[in-house]
């Protein structure tokens, strides 16, 4: 039996994809194969969230917050169980992949950087609603906001 | 007068000389043999990192902003797998000539896309070989590497005549 060049790249296609959406279904949990990307940090995809919501969730243990801040921002201070994420650095895809490995789908989320135009938290926001984190919010001004309020924080 | 004539003439064939011998040597069919073998573990090399990091590629998919938004986890899904799959078809020789084709394209939209990506003075790191990103960021050098794997690439699929390959053997008896 002959196959032609066409059906050959026809064949190794179907095949290639066919085993990469095979075992993305085995990956715990699976990368969605629409994800919600969005190329502007501050789109109407990335949700924000009240202080006041944010320290309610953290005093009852609602959410996980994550810290997009520098390695010495985060080093310095950071909010109290809070896990660094630092989007622009070089461990960020080791950190991601440990992240995308422990952390469900389903939790949710509070990320946050410090200053009004920070676009570090809703950067890295974006990038968790596209890998599948369907709870992603934004605390703006995050760090700031928590220190006023007094809430309890941490440094490594 | 003549002397500098000649000496010129003289030059001019050599290059002439010289061109036709790596052409020769470019499409001779043991060539593409190694050619097979070095862009096989090439791309091999290449995936390896992508499909253990999955997301982290997404990530690197997704600072080139150039896809759609919904086809990021797609591409980062299966193009690994892709790269993958080629690579041991073009070692093993079996359809290489359709994989050095698909290999090729990609090169093609590669180069595309570390163009665009200078161009628009985007500071990002490649995610060619590696996900991380501390690898080096995007230069002149990633695009003329690039366009080296294509030539290679480009030499299989035109003067691949199926030496040491398994497809030879498996169809040996059908000819």
């Amino acid at each position: 039996m002959r196959v032609s060049l066409f059906q050959q790249v026809i064949i190794i296609l179907a095949f290639s994809a066919g085993l990469g959406l095979a075992v993305n279904t085995l990956r715990s949990p699976p990368l969605p194969l629409i994800g919600v990307w969005s190329y502007s940090a501050f789109s109407s995809k990335v949700e924000m969230v009240s202080l006041e919501d944010a320290v309610a969730k953290f005093i009852y243990n609602e959410a996980l917050f994550l810290d997009a801040r520098s390695e010495a921002d985060y080093q310095l201070g950071h909010i109290q169980g809070a896990l660094h994420l630092p989007v622009r650095t070089g461990d960020f895809g080791e950190k991601l992949q440990e992240f995308s490995l422990t952390v469900d789908h389903e939790k949710e989320l509070i990320v946050y950087c410090d200053g009004i135009d920070c676009s570090l938290g809703p950067e890295l926001a974006s990038i968790l609603k596209g890998l599948g984190y369907r709870n992603v919010s934004v605390l703006i001004n995050g760090w700031t906001e928590w220190m006023m309020e007094g809430m309890p924080f941490e440094a490594s | 007068m003549d002397d500098g004539g000649n000496a010129v003439r003289g030059l001019v064939d050599q290059m002439r000389g010289f061109i036709r011998s790596i052409l020769g040597l470019y499409g001779n069919a043991h060539a593409s043999v190694i050619l097979r073998w070095a862009v096989g573990l090439i791309f091999i090399y290449a995936s390896t990192d992508k499909l253990f990091h999955t997301p982290a590629f997404a990530v690197a998919v997704y600072n080139y902003k150039m896809l759609p938004g919904g086809l990021i986890n797609l591409v980062a899904i299966t193009l690994p797998w892709l790269e993958l799959v080629c690579g041991i078809l073009l070692i093993i020789g079996l359809f290489a000539r359709a994989a050095a084709l698909i290999l090729s394209l990609l090169l093609v939209v590669f180069f595309f896309a570390l163009s665009l990506t200078l161009y628009r003075g985007i500071d990002i790191s490649c995610g060619c070989f590696t996900v991380s990103t501390t690898a080096d960021k995007i230069g002149l050098s990633y695009m003329l590497r690039d366009l080296l794997v294509l030539a290679m690439s480009v030499q299989i699929l035109c003067f691949d005549r199926k030496l040491l390959s398994m497809e030879r053997l498996l169809f040996m008896g059908q000819r």
